[in-house]
């Protein structure tokens, strides 16, 4: 049993597979070179795009004639702004969500969510988007149509007011992922003997809930967080293309209007950094909170 | 009356059995109906598309949903229908292929590490780890923007980068089949590897598999329509390259172009949603 959760626990964000993504990135990045007839042989190439890419350097793009790195990096910011506020949203309404859906079972909140988080799941992201441009953009012009800010400018508040559609589609997509996960892992946990036990012990139903199950309850969802976030970038690109949001999505998106190469896998190499990253942290978040785990 | 229904019960085929416990689920019963829908839909889309895809006709640019063209035109004056009609034929095309080719691989490289185990099962699970957490949207985006944009390169690249949940379940189940005593009595007896694998580990092992190759199928059509969305289109009438004409235009207020071709989309994922959950019923071991 603990083997097993070391295995399963270790993999992501391991050192293989911190090998192993500059790598795939480096074989795309050959394809693109034997295409564009580059003399050099293919291994001296490679070795030089794997220096490169250590030390930073993702070479020139073919569009914008810029380092791609510098464009990367003035592009971010906004990327983990709108990621970030999602994820958070995600986290705020999705957490509590599923803890109600499990504890009352078959009930109507229960029923709405489930319904809810499968609608967000089978929904493309450009759709619910496109239709919240029309509404809330064009109809009822209640909200920016895109960009971080206006052009006026206007401190916090103007940029969390540009957030709210392009967050909120971003968050919508992911609800699902977060919700159904805490409620089917409680669900699982509230059937173990030791919480049957805890109700027979005389303590309320509360105590139980909130220092015994939940707590079990959310090392899986604390891993499933980790793994999210790859799903999340999916959904970044296309939500900063609806909204104009400039980060690395909408960069990606122009990046493959202009067939910039350099460009793309750059971007790719820092989304998969940025995986990588989130997975060892969520790993050591989870090592804190399951006293069996220790390094 | 209770004896009656088990002598029923009885005689049935495992096929009856299984329709039976899937009919009891009204959503899995209404995705069913759906996509035989819209099969029948794209096959017949000669006959019942009122216009040609992407006949062209100035004169009616951006006509709201009205009798001449029940869902709209676009900025070409294409009927809306008809791509929506003829879109559902390269849709159930790349999301069935797709899905078929992403169980094709998961299945083996699941088998494969559950059956052999030890560093076999290592290696492979390691691979399947990295692209497990590797974001898959941008990465199928930089291999069709490089290999090219047509229907099999769509195919393929989704296929073959969306395996490793499958390969994880399939694994799963693989490893607790190895644990039962008629596997060791087939060893025992010598049997060949293949004799095991194919005889007695893949028909146990193959519910789980349907269930999830349907929530491939629904997969595979969000991230085709991603795909097409984000310009890399394969051909000009797909719903998600639909949608990115509405985004092109959404400031002349023509939302049909986007809701409908979206409604689809999303109606047809979600019928698939429910066929999985209804085979995950049908298919349980009573």
């Amino acid at each position: 049993m603990l083997l097993n959760f070391a295995i399963v626990h270790l993999a992501p964000g391991g050192p293989a597979a911190m090998l192993a993504s500059p790598k795939i990135s480096a074989a795309a990045r050959l394809q693109i070179m034997k295409t564009y007839g580059l003399d050099k042989p293919w291994y001296s190439q490679f070795e030089l795009y794997l220096i490169g890419s250590l030390q930073g350097n993702f070479g020139v793009s073919y569009f914008y004639s810029a380092p791609v790195m510098s464009m990367i990096l003035q592009r971010l910011p906004n990327t983990v702004l709108l990621m970030g506020a999602s994820l958070l949203a995600t986290i705020i309404f999705g957490i509590p969500l599923g803890i109600i859906s499990a504890t009352k079972a078959n009930s109507p909140v229960d029923r709405a969510s489930v319904v809810l988080s499968t609608l967000g799941w089978a929904m493309p992201p450009m759709w619910l988007g496109l239709i919240l441009l029309f509404v809330f953009v064009l109809y009822l012009p209640w909200f920016p149509p895109g960009g971080v800010q206006s052009i006026t400018g206007g401190g916090w508040l103007d940029v969390l007011w540009h957030l709210v559609l392009p967050g909120f589609t971003l968050a919508f997509g992911s609800l699902a992922n977060i919700n159904l996960f805490i409620r089917s892992s409680l669900l699982d946990v509230l059937k173990q003997d030791y919480v049957l036990a805890a109700r027979g012990k005389g303590l309320d139903r509360r105590t139980v809930l909130y220092k015994h199950a939940l707590r079990n309850a959310l090392l899986p969802a604390v891993t499933n967080i980790g793994l999210s976030i790859g799903f999340l970038i999916g959904g970044a690109v296309l939500v900063e293309t609806i909204f104009t949001w400039p980060g690395l999505g909408l960069l990606t998106f122009e990046a493959i209007g202009h067939r910039d190469y350099p460009m793309l896998l750059g971007i790719f190499f820092i989304f998969s950094i940025a995986v990588i990253g989130m997975n060892l942290v969520t790993d050591i978040i989870y090592a804190f909170l399951d006293p069996r785990i220790s390094y | 009356m209770a004896l009656n229904n088990a002598s029923e019960e009885s005689t049935e085929t495992k096929f009856q059995g299984a329709w039976r416990r899937y009919r009891r689920d009204t959503l899995s019963l209404f995705g069913l109906a759906f996509i035989i829908f819209l099969i029948v839909l794209a096959i017949a889309a000669p006959l019942v598309a009122p216009y040609d895809p992407t006949q062209i006709d100035l004169g009616a640019t951006f006509v709201p949903p009205s009798p001449l063209h029940l869902l709209g035109t676009d900025y070409l004056g294409r009927d809306t229908l008809s791509r929506i009609i003829y879109g559902a034929q390269i849709v159930l095309t790349i999301g069935v292929t797709a899905a078929l080719l992403m169980t094709v691989v998961g299945l083996l490289a699941g088998l494969v590490a559950g059956y052999f185990g030890r560093y076999v099962d290592e290696l492979l699970m390691r691979i399947t780890d990295i692209f497990l957490i590797i974001p898959a949207l941008p990465l199928i985006l930089i291999f069709v923007a490089v290999f090219g944009p047509n229907v099999l390169n769509v195919i393929v690249i989704i296929g073959l980068l969306s395996w490793p949940p499958l390969a994880r379940i399939v694994r799963a189940e693989t490893l607790s089949i190895m644990g039962r005593d008629f596997i060791a009595a087939e060893k025992t007896m010598g049997a060949r590897h293949t004799r095991t694998i194919f005889r007695h580990i893949l028909p146990n092992i193959l519910s789980p598999i349907f269930v999830y190759s349907a929530l491939g199928i629904a997969n595979a059509i969000l991230i085709e329509a991603a795909v097409d969305f984000l310009g890399l289109a394969p051909l000009s009438v797909s719903w998600g390259y639909d949608l990115s004409i509405a985004l092109n235009y959404w400031v002349r207020g023509a939302w049909w172009i986007a809701f409908f071709p979206g409604l689809f989309i999303l109606l047809t994922c979600l019928s698939f949603f429910f066929i999985s959950d209804g085979l995950n019923e049908a298919l349980k071991v009573e």
